[in-house]
């Protein structure tokens, strides 16, 4: 078994940098620009909405939030106030829960208009235009369509189209939060189960990043895209992965949600493992291009002879003058075409052909 | 990464194992995390002293050896119920002699006195006097969200969280022989082609080749009805089997086991064997080994909500609500709900010879006449018919 998770990690490793450059073609996106610029407009506006028909604050009914503030509860007093917060807490986020099944695959979500969109997890909403099935906390079913997806930050959306109007969460913000922080989990782990909410769980960020949340409120398969919640109710992050320690538990921000919300409304699907070619290398920003720090021995780059030190400057023509540019450019490629690269090694210039291998080839 | 879904398990379990196991897509931290940053860090189990300051001093550490262990083992937590010496802990783990080890007073031999098998909970009896012992409460008003403290032996708590669900009726595991069946039964029955390593079937001494021909005295005409009827039964039931093996017949009992737990439940920890079947139990999200039930859990107001009696998985603990346990202690002293005869017969001190089944313990003048049937432990060959 322990070869096996080895073996397993050594291969994912691997993955991790072509998945990283993948990331930073994520990032690289225009996060300037007008388009991006109107696309978070509009994400601003529909988060107005969102909130224009929303359940009560906590702070309307007189409840502190303060007691969460502290580095740790200091009294029996404390925890008093903390739980009755989150029985309250419970009452409001369990019924934007549901269960999400499409073809065999079963997940959790979360309901955060009052319109019926639906944040899941990528890999659980998979490809646009399927059918969903969605189980309301009480049981009740209602059906559904798939949209788009980032696969490789695991975001994904659906859109309830049975008509009527639900009970809808918040969204809140994941750009700031800090390790320590509070947050409630709630989800359908193992799957639906009939006469069993949502089940909830009660932790503490572990770490935060742009691409990743990481919490010790326990996960497992059925809760992939389930919400995350902060102490106000609002959704910070949906459920998506897990690791072998019970406080590994990862979580996609759901600033990626606003921010990429025009693209997932369009059933867009990109990002990450799925797309692009590779050639196998890691790199680094030098003044000339982009310059190869490490080959992946089987993969096309290697196999063509590049070496470590080769500066890559072109791609098919195409000036690459940085990591970002070569990973963006190689991204709207597809595994199997082939490119020309340009490269300089001890400042001579030169050129070689090569086939552009899959994201998801292990060496 | 589709490695890793594979990993998740086989097609049987595709259906539910989509939250992929993977490594974090962020560099991942090399460092290790500190330690005041989760939620049940030093700091915040300190606030809660005050909760389990007495229900602490109510707490066993429940210790057993069996033949074949060469040390006595932790294998649960146990609660006084009695100023004299009346504990309750969780059944399925106690096996061989039994020793309770309490925070001031010592170790002391206990006695197993009852078991329900509905609840998985057992009854111990140990010399003792002036005990403290729990005052134990509902657990009807619980709710998802509200705080549920493990008092272990020390100050602080053993583990906090919260409730998940409130209580409800948790459906049995069925139950496995972990064998596979001819494809086509020959006529005189269903026959076993393949024993699992490990599976009740190897444990009760089944061989390849044997036709099971009745399950608890009903003839099982084909491996259809042999595979419902076993399924029928909660994993760790026992069931008499009758086994045909070449000309002879053989009278076998076996425990059934549940199914392996997903891989994912099963990620960085065990769990306990009895996890399921309770007909009602209180579900809660704290992280306990299976050697940590068997404890009072405890609310803000100091009382026993109820007993943990199970690491069922990843996010699941489940405890038996107070008021259950409370209601059950009369016929679990009064011989009603009285240990099987199968279970008493591990109950050997260590270096005891193996015996041939021995149809009663020895009751003593503590003990009320036992109710327990004759161990028919096997293979006692029966004439064909």
């Amino acid at each position: 078994m322990r070869g096996a998770r080895q073996s397993w990690l050594r291969a994912l490793s691997c993955a991790l940098v072509i998945i990283a450059a993948a990331m930073q073609l994520r990032a690289a996106e225009p996060s300037t620009g007008t388009a991006a610029k109107a696309e978070l407009a509009r994400t601003a506006e529909s988060s107005r909405s969102l909130e224009a028909s929303t359940l009560n604050r906590p702070q309307s009914q007189g409840l502190s939030l303060a007691v969460f503030a502290k580095t740790a509860p200091e009294s029996v007093d404390d925890l008093v106030e903390i739980e009755r917060h989150l029985e309250k807490l419970a009452e409001k986020v369990i019924p934007c829960t549901v269960a999400v099944q499409i073809e065999g695959v079963q997940g959790s979500g979360v309901i955060i208009s009052k319109d019926g969109y639906v944040l899941t997890a990528g890999h659980v909403s998979g490809k646009p235009d399927r059918n969903v099935k969605i189980i309301l906390h009480d049981g009740r079913t209602l059906t559904g369509k798939t949209l788009g997806r980032n696969i490789g930050i695991d975001s994904g959306l659906i859109k309830i189209t049975s008509e009527g109007k639900w009970p809808f969460a918040e969204t809140g913000e994941s750009k700031d939060l800090k390790p320590g922080q509070w947050c409630m989990a709630t989800g359908h782990p193992g799957g639906y189960q009939r006469g069993r909410e949502p089940v909830v769980r009660f932790g503490r960020v572990v770490d935060s990043r742009d691409s990743v949340i990481r919490t010790d409120c326990t996960l497992v398969g059925g809760d992939s895209g389930g919400p995350l919640f902060d102490m106000q109710g609002r959704v910070i992050g949906i459920h998506s992965r897990i690791s072998t320690r019970l406080t590994e538990n990862y979580h996609v921000p759901v600033q990626t949600y606003l921010e990429t919300w025009a693209r997932l409304d369009a059933r867009e699907e990109w990002g990450g493992r799925l797309s692009g070619g590779i050639i196998g290398i890691r790199g680094e920003d030098v003044k000339e291009g982009c310059r190869i720090t490490e080959l992946f021995p089987g993969l096309p780059a290697e196999k063509a002879g590049l070496k470590v030190g080769d500066v890559v400057t072109k791609v098919d023509g195409d000036r690459v003058g940085s990591l970002g540019d070569l990973v963006k450019l190689l991204g709207k490629r597809k595994p199997g075409d082939e490119v020309t690269l340009e490269y300089l090694r001890d400042g001579q210039p030169h050129s070689q052909r090569m086939k552009l291998a899959s994201p998801t080839a292990s060496p | 990464m589709t490695k890793s879904l594979g990993r998740c398990g086989s097609s049987r379990f595709a259906s539910w194992c989509v939250l992929a196991v993977g490594l974090c897509l962020a560099p991942a931290s090399a460092t290790a995390q500190n330690k005041d940053v989760f939620k049940d860090s030093p700091q915040v189990k300190a606030a809660f002293r005050k909760v389990v300051d007495h229900a602490r001093k109510c707490v066993v550490e429940v210790v057993c050896q069996a033949e074949g262990d060469d040390k006595p083992v932790t294998v649960a937590l146990g609660t006084i119920v009695g100023a004299d010496g009346w504990i309750v802990t969780k059944a399925s783990e106690l096996r061989g002699s039994i020793v309770c080890k309490l925070r001031e007073k010592g170790q002391h031999a206990a006695k197993l006195i009852g078991v329900s098998q509905e609840y998985d909970v057992a009854l111990l009896k140990i010399d003792a006097d002036d005990l403290p012992t729990v005052e134990w409460e509902s657990a009807a008003k619980c709710r998802p969200g509200h705080w549920v403290v493990t008092a272990g032996l020390s100050e602080d708590p053993l583990a906090i969280g919260v409730v998940s669900v409130a209580q409800r009726q948790i459906p049995a595991n069925p139950g496995v022989l972990g064998i596979r069946l001819a494809q086509n039964d020959p006529p005189e029955g269903p026959r076993i082609d393949n024993i699992d390593n490990d599976s009740a079937a190897k444990k009760a001494g089944l061989k390849v080749g044997d036709i099971v021909t009745q399950v608890n005295g009903k003839t099982m005409a084909n491996s259809e009805q042999l595979i419902r009827t076993i399924r029928g039964f909660q994993a760790g039931t026992t069931v008499k089997l009758t086994i045909r093996r070449g000309e002879e017949y053989l009278k076998v009992e076996a425990t059934l086991q549940a199914r392996p737990a997903p891989f994912q439940d099963q990620l960085g920890q065990t769990l306990s064997k009895r996890n399921a079947g309770f007909p009602t139990a209180l579900q809660h999200d704290t992280v306990l080994k299976p050697n940590q039930c068997g404890g009072p859990l405890v609310g803000l107001h100091g009382k026993v909500l109820g007993l943990n009696i199970a690491r069922a998985g990843r996010v699941v603990s489940y405890a038996v609500p107070g008021d259950v346990v409370m209601g059950m202690l009369n016929d679990l002293k009064s011989g009603k709900l009285a240990p099987s005869a199968e279970l008493l017969a591990t109950m050997k001190a260590p270096g005891s010879p193996i015996e041939a089944p021995s149809p009663r313990p020895q009751p003593t003048e503590k003990e009320k006449p036992s109710t327990v049937k004759p161990n028919t432990m096997v293979p006692a060959p029966v004439p064909p018919k």
